[in-house]
């Protein structure tokens, strides 16, 4: 392989260069999911769902897929208007589904849609009968879940009856499910008048809630658009006199330990709930349903994020506001605390050697905590020595070299003042160097869901994020039914990103989709050190909104196997003298119907060899010639190349396969 | 309401007690001010200030009417004003008359024999202030005057110096020849001088810089500070016609304990010259009825007494109006001393178009109109006051106005923060939420400013001194934004006080998150302001208290907040008071209504006193004010005048009529046509008086020639703090706008317009005509105006073009234009 005689910079800029020319074509025909018809399941119920987008249902080759993040039956609708722009399936969860987020997305022998989001509710869906006027506003019986979507320049109304003193909460669910909507909720008395709206939440960002004690009886009206009266976006409104949990504390739980944890409940006093872990449980950010808990009654899906760890958890011991009553740690921990009141500070003490890299990753935002932990190293007699206050607003991790021996302190506190119950923090504490695995954001690549050709292989870039480590790294693959064989899986030391090619075998069927695990694995202070890929930021940009994406989408890359398409046939060997030019042709024998464009570029030449420029064929083209150009300088002898095609901005993604040749350099007549 | 017996000597107790009054015309005793002088150098001065006292006590000033005759006229020489400059040492007394009125004081001379140096900081620099060289207009500009600039009256004395003595090869001044200086020269207009004329060459100032260039400009090493100023006399005054005339005496005092004569260094002006006019050496005279504020300057140093004048009105009788309430009684106490008669109440038709405009926005239906008009209760109009404030219309359009002061625009936050921001100013008002509140939780916004979109404030203030200034000028009701450069020129802001209380803001940070408009506010614990001259760290500093201790890790907003609405700050009840009595009234009781100065004095301080004292007892409710004032009698008097206050335009003895604003006029427009308009981005139906910014409407090259109704009438385009963006005047474009304006016509024309409907409907002529009247007017049309109108109709070619001339007639009357 090509890999093997070029130097790694060199196969860096190449694989950019081709990278760019694969994202200036204009031409598009990928699988895309514009929407769905309900954004609404209920876990054992069969729904009938419409995607609408392009290129759903092939008329050929390999049928559209259903990809979903819970576990699922579906079936195709047998009616007759599936088409290109829109399918219809049955759509059955798994009476076990988790509830909460889902995802689906759609699969087919040309790739894979970007992902919808579903909420997975026990409360079954009705639909809005989109009544625009006070008047006419659509009657609820509560607890209900409406299904709603929202009306250019005016509002959605319904009306309850509430007797005085009731509680009634109001959730609307859009942003959560990365629909671009800024829902606002109004609630009108029973005159008419407005005395309350919901706009953004502290908790649930974009989306609003509202919780309501009615002062009369009476049919109290609520109304629902969105803040710059787009129509046509849906939007889910659950409704009833229940309680919406934000979080629980502690944040932070030990996967195979039975807990009990806090809820903190919107609107009510906090809650304790137990909450029971399995050893099965896994690592990472993890949702669960408090309505699912023993104890609760709750009718509807009442999800919470935590963050489950094999650590024992730490709990924060007040009073520890000053360095004094600093709480002693050792590394490494999970820490939990809260913010109780405004200006609350939390000090911990811990001993390091010099030389450790010590990180602090905290926790909050994304465990649907309002709190803003703002972290602090300090010697131990409190000098500063790090203040990661611009931090805080991301979360991003504190890190520090530790200078000498000793004992040093870790204070956190809230930055913008945030204090409460809800006001909790969790914080992974370490103490030794690390490393972090993920793959380069593009807007127009997205590496996290690629496609492969048959023969191909998947292609990604992987960038290493050091925390202290230089050293090398080992990357691995693992498919649906084991490791997989990939190219360039050694990341030298202090090198921070690398070309990484894994081999999909023949086996995987087009149009299937399969999750594939990266992993790097270092030795680190004699320690045996396994990073999975991590893919949130990728993910935060694709689908802002969402906190904690479902179905591991945070650490495994979704790849489909695409149909032939095309085949090209080419000369296995290429001769050609110093100083002179060649040809290489390439024949193209078309599988699709489709009229694509393909990228041709040989990679791999060596040095004294370089091609005139990369070419571009089209559908109307069944032949390409390339151009090779040998310097007086070209290295004599037999060489290893690479012909790699591509399609352009196939499903936004790579369609990467290549031909080896060898060419050979002869010296002047 | 109280007892009117006891508002009545209420009234008379306090009418005695505002002032030392000047009625009378005979003095019966006379002072003179000061009782005896010592002048110790031959440089010094006195201005004598001869006071005569009345009858019954009252007060007028006697200076230019006195005759002054020294014992020893060789010791010293002595003007017809009174003003004292020594000539030889020894001691005497002065002998001053007034008919037969006399008094004397003593004066003792030392240090006639040598001559007393000039000091360049304490007589050179007011010299060049007071003739206007170091004026913002002049050479105090901000880059100078045709390449000479002086600091801004006197600001930096050091820099004057170097430019007067070093800069342009030292042309500008001459110790050989002085008056062959370009500093004696150009003022004289002895050579070309663009600012014209601005001493005479046998005057004291000339003299001044005269002979401090004789004795080689010097500067001495170990001056004195000035540290402030006294005037004579030092209390507000009344003068009553024909004693209108008031001499000022200025006394610098200083570092090493001395106190000097200044007044003729210092600089007099006044803040209405309608009311008097002032002499450059502080004789003030009054040309009008009412008050004006005296401002003198020496050096930084400002007083600002204020003068009453009064004057007998032939026929004028003070017939005691009705008082509904405190306002009227300070307003009336007023009207009396000044001696206009108070309008007569308005009519129900006008009060009721009044009042929906002024707290909705919105005209009246025509049963609204009814349903009051039908009303025989007496407290119909407090009623409807208060029934209009629970209206949702009343906290959409007061939102509006809150909008144009905290510039809540697409171009600055965004089209969601505007939404947002809007949204969260109604639901305030709508709430109630007292005004300290209010303005708490803008002041101190932290966090993502999508979920609190208060934090928007700091957005549209974008940097340390753009969030002290708005705070300042929002809150405070000071234009503090000269104080950046300089020392505020007629405030008593310092450049120390700017950066005192930039402070408080300087800790703020505002970080943007990856979501779209999302800023994070946030406190950090470090970072000061530091003096851009001095380079010293400015401690938070506020106006009552000065520096303050804030601690560490305390939000440095939260400190400043806490002083900011306590009860006993003496402008933040006061400005928002004055707000509302502007928004009310048209005009406020300080004008411009967020310009608190000492020398813009408000027309009726206690008044303001007693809004301010009502707004903080109760717990800053801006609902207790509105109603109070909308109450009150002078709010509702006619806008009709009478031959009494036919020239008051500043003391509320009759209402003001005001051009509705843009949003009223559009909706206005809309409500009598039947065609309302309608905005881009907001909910169906939403009327101009709600829109949350100006610039929803998206940007469209194509519609660049494109005139917008609402801009034309001055719809603001809030990109400052200022109130005054709000334009209010009238102009050539507003009349051709309603004259033949594509906006009116397309109303006019609209096949569906509302007397196109009733016509359709079979409705009367007549009846159309009169639903005209009462939806543009709130009242019927006379006889003689429906006659007219229906002839024109039934006169035309065709009908329907007929009433839309009727119609345009009626909307370009004066009466349906402005709020009356």
């Amino acid at each position: 392989m090509i890999a093997r005689h070029l130097p790694l910079q060199r196969q860096l800029s190449l694989f950019v260069l081709f990278v760019l020319l694969v994202g200036m074509s204009d031409r598009c025909f990928a699988t895309r999911l514009r929407s769905l018809s309900t954004h609404s399941l209920s876990p054992g119920q069969t729904t009938e769902i419409t995607l609408d987008g392009q290129e759903l249902n092939l008329p050929y080759g390999s049928p559209a897929q259903l990809w979903t993040s819970f576990p699922a039956t579906w079936t195709l609708s047998a009616k007759e208007n599936n088409n290109r722009g829109k399918v219809i399936y049955e759509l059955t969860p798994a009476p076990d589904a988790p509830l909460g987020l889902g995802a689906i997305r759609v699969c087919n022998g040309e790739g894979q849609s970007e992902a919808r989001f579903v909420w997975l509710d026990r409360q079954p869906a009705t639909p809005s009968k989109n009544r625009t006027t006070l008047k006419e506003a659509q009657a609820l019986t509560l607890p209900c879940l409406i299904e709603g979507t929202t009306q250019e320049r005016r509002p959605v109304y319904f009306t309850l009856d509430v007797t005085a003193g009731d509680s009634i909460q109001f959730d609307v669910i859009a942003q959560r499910l990365s629909i671009e909507i800024d829902p606002v909720l109004s609630i009108f008395n029973p005159s008419g008048s407005p005395i309350d709206y919901a706009d953004d939440d502290p908790i649930v960002d974009g989306d609003c809630r509202f919780s309501f004690e009615a002062l009369e009886t009476g049919a109290y009206k609520i109304a629902v658009h969105d803040l710059q009266y787009r129509g046509n976006l849906p939007f889910l409104l659950r409704v009833g006199t229940f309680s919406l949990a934000n979080n629980a504390f502690p944040l932070g739980v030990q996967i195979g330990t039975p807990i009990n944890v806090l809820a903190n409940l919107f609107s009510h006093v906090p809650t304790t709930i137990p909450v029971h872990w399995s050893a099965a449980e896994k690592l990472g950010f993890i949702r669960s349903d408090l309505s699912n808990q023993p104890g609760t009654t709750m009718p509807f899906t009442c999800p919470i994020n935590l963050l489950a760890s094999a650590r024992d958890q730490l709990v924060e011991i007040e009073p520890n506001n000053e360095i004094a009553a600093a709480l002693p740690i050792t590394l490494p921990s999970d820490l939990n605390g809260q913010f109780e009141e405004a200006g609350d500070i939390d000090y911990y003490q811990f001993t390091a050697r010099k030389g450790q890299h010590v990180t602090f990753t905290p926790n909050a935002k994304r465990l649907n905590s309002p709190a803003f932990p703002h972290l602090v190293l300090h010697r131990a007699n409190g000098e500063i020595l790090r203040d990661e206050i611009n931090g805080a607003a991301e979360e991003l991790m504190l890190k520090y070299i530790i200078p000498a021996d000793g004992q040093y302190l870790l204070s956190v506190r809230d930055l913008i003042g945030t204090a409460g119950k809800e006001a909790a923090y969790h914080i992974s504490a370490k103490a030794q160097a690390a490393f972090t695995i993920t793959t380069p954001y593009d807007q127009n690549l997205p590496r996290h869901r690629p496609v492969c050709a048959p023969g191909g292989f998947v292609y990604t870039e992987i960038d290493v994020i050091r925390y202290g480590y230089d050293g090398p790294i080992e990357l691995m693959a693992n498919g649906p039914a084991g490791p997989l064989a990939v190219d360039g899986h050694q990341i030298p030391a202090r090198v921070n990103r690398i070309g990484l090619r894994i081999k999909i075998p023949d086996t995987f069927q087009p149009g299937m989709a399969f999750d594939l695990h990266i992993f790097g694995k270092a030795t680190i202070d004699g320690v045996e050190y396994t990073r999975k890929l991590d893919l949130r930021n990728h993910l935060a940009r694709d689908y802002p909104g969402i906190r904690i994406v479902p179905g591991g989408m945070v650490d495994a890359v979704t790849a489909v196997r695409t149909d032939q398409l095309f085949t090209t046939e080419m000369p296995a060997k290429l001769e050609i003298q110093r100083n002179s030019k060649a040809n290489l042709p390439v024949k193209v024998h078309w599988t699709t119907e489709r009229s694509l464009d393909i990228h041709f570029h040989i990679l791999g030449l060596p040095r004294g060899l370089r091609m005139e420029a990369t070419k571009n064929v089209n559908r109307d083209t069944t032949t390409a010639e390339f151009v090779i150009i040998a310097n007086d300088d070209a290295e004599l002898g037999d060489h290893d190349g690479a012909f790699v095609e591509s399609i352009g901005r196939l499903h936004r993604g790579q369609f990467f396969r290549e031909h080896p040749f060898q060419i050979s350099v002869i010296g002047s007549p | 309401m109280e007892h009117p017996g006891k508002l009545t000597f209420l009234f008379l107790v306090s009418l005695l007690q505002t002032h030392s009054l000047v009625t009378g015309t005979t003095p019966e005793a006379l002072s003179v001010s000061p009782t005896s002088v010592q002048l110790t150098g031959s440089r010094q001065s006195v201005q004598l200030i001869v006071t005569g006292r009345g009858v019954n006590g009252d007060i007028l000033d006697l200076t230019h009417e006195a005759t002054f005759i020294a014992a020893e006229p060789s010791l010293l020489k002595i003007t017809p004003t009174g003003m004292l400059t020594p000539l030889l040492d020894g001691t005497t007394s002065i002998q001053v008359k007034h008919g037969q009125l006399s008094d004397s004081i003593n004066v003792e001379i030392s240090g006639q024999g040598s001559q007393e140096s000039v000091s360049f900081n304490h007589q050179v620099l007011p010299v060049l202030a007071k003739a206007g060289c170091s004026s913002g207009q002049c050479h105090g500009a901000p880059h100078g005057k045709a390449g000479f600039q002086l600091s801004l009256f006197a600001f930096a004395p050091k820099a004057d110096r170097v430019s007067l003595v070093r800069q342009s090869f030292g042309r500008r001044v001459n110790p050989i020849t002085p008056s062959e200086s370009l500093l004696l020269l150009k003022p004289t207009v002895k050579i070309s001088h663009q600012g014209g004329k601005r001493l005479e060459t046998d005057g004291r100032l000339y003299q001044l810089l005269h002979d401090w260039m004789s004795e080689g400009c010097s500067v001495a090493s170990h001056d004195t500070t000035c540290l402030g100023i006294r005037v004579f006399p030092p209390e507000d005054r009344v003068l009553k016609f024909p004693h209108i005339k008031q001499q000022f005496r200025v006394i610098a005092e200083f570092s090493d304990g001395t106190s000097r004569d200044v007044s003729h260094l210092a600089k007099y002006e006044t803040s209405d010259p309608n009311v008097a006019s002032v002499t450059p050496d502080g004789l003030v005279t009054g040309l009008g009825r009412g008050d004006t504020a005296v401002i003198i300057r020496y050096l930084s140093h400002i007083q600002t007494p204020l003068l009453t004048f009064v004057r007998d009105i032939p026929g004028f009788a003070w017939e005691p109006p009705p008082i509904l309430n405190y306002i009227d009684e300070n307003v009336d106490r007023k009207l009396r001393q000044l001696q206009y008669r108070p309008s007569e109440l308005c009519s129900d038709e006008t009060f009721v178009r009044r009042a929906y405009l002024d707290v909705i926005g919105l005209l009246p239906t025509p049963a609204e109109v009814d349903h009051f008009l039908e009303s025989d209760a007496a407290s119909k109009r407090s009623e409807l006051v208060d029934s209009l404030l629970q209206r949702p219309e009343y906290a959409r359009f007061w939102a509006q106005k809150w909008g144009d002061l905290l510039r809540v625009s697409r171009k600055l936050i965004g089209g969601n923060s505007v939404m947002k921001y809007n949204r969260w100013l109604q639901n305030a008002v709508a709430k109630d939420m007292p005004y300290d509140q209010f303005v708490k939780a803008l002041l101190t916004a932290s966090g993502s400013t999508l979920t609190h979109p208060q934090g928007n404030y700091y957005r549209t203030a974008g940097d340390t001194n753009d969030a002290m200034e708005t705070t300042s000028q929002l809150f405070l009701g000071s234009r503090i934004q000269c104080a950046k450069c300089h020392n505020h020129p007629f405030e008593r802001w310092t450049q120390d006080n700017y950066y005192g209380l930039a402070s408080f803001f300087h800790r703020l940070q505002r970080r943007k998150t990856g979501r779209e408009e999302e800023v994070l506010l946030y406190s950090t614990s470090n970072g000061e302001v530091t003096h851009p001259q001095s380079g010293l760290v400015m401690q938070p500093w506020v106006p009552t208290d000065g520096s303050i201790d804030v601690t560490e890790h305390t939000d440095r907003r939260a400190a400043f907040v806490n002083w900011l609405v306590a009860p006993e700050n003496p402008f933040f009840a006061k400005v928002e008071v004055n707000r509302i009595w502007a928004q009310l009234l048209g005009r406020g009781i300080v004008e411009p209504f967020d310009d608190f100065r000492d020398s813009n004095p408000p027309a009726n301080a206690p008044l303001l006193e007693a809004l301010a004292n009502d707004f903080t007892t109760h717990h800053f409710d801006r609902k207790t004010i509105i109603r109070r004032i909308m109450n009150s009698r002078i709010y509702q008097t006619a806008a009709k005048t009478n031959r009494f206050n036919e020239d008051d335009y500043k003391y509320f003895s009759h209402y003001t009529p005001r051009r509705l604003s843009a949003e009223q006029l559009v909706d206005a427009l809309g409500q009598v046509t039947g065609q309302p308009k309608t905005f881009e981005r907001v909910a169906h139906g939403t009327k101009a008086t709600w829109l949350p910014a100006p610039d929803l409407k998206p940007h469209r090259r194509d519609k660049i020639g494109d005139i917008e109704f609402l801009k034309v009438f001055g719809q603001p385009e809030r990109q400052s703090a200022c109130s005054c963006e709000r334009k209010v005047d009238t102009s050539l474009g507003q009349a051709l706008e309603l004259l033949n304006g594509q906006f009116l016509h397309d109303m006019l024309i609209h096949p569906e317009n509302r007397f196109r409907q009733s016509r359709n409907a079979g409705t009367s002529l007549e009846d159309i005509i009169s639903d005209l009247y009462r939806r543009a007017l709130c009242r019927k049309p006379t006889d003689q105006e429906l006659q007219r109108a229906v002839n024109y109709v039934n006169n035309s070619e065709n009908q329907e073009g007929g009433m839309e001339d009727v119609t345009w007639a009626i909307l370009n009357k004066e009466e349906f234009l402005f709020q009356h």
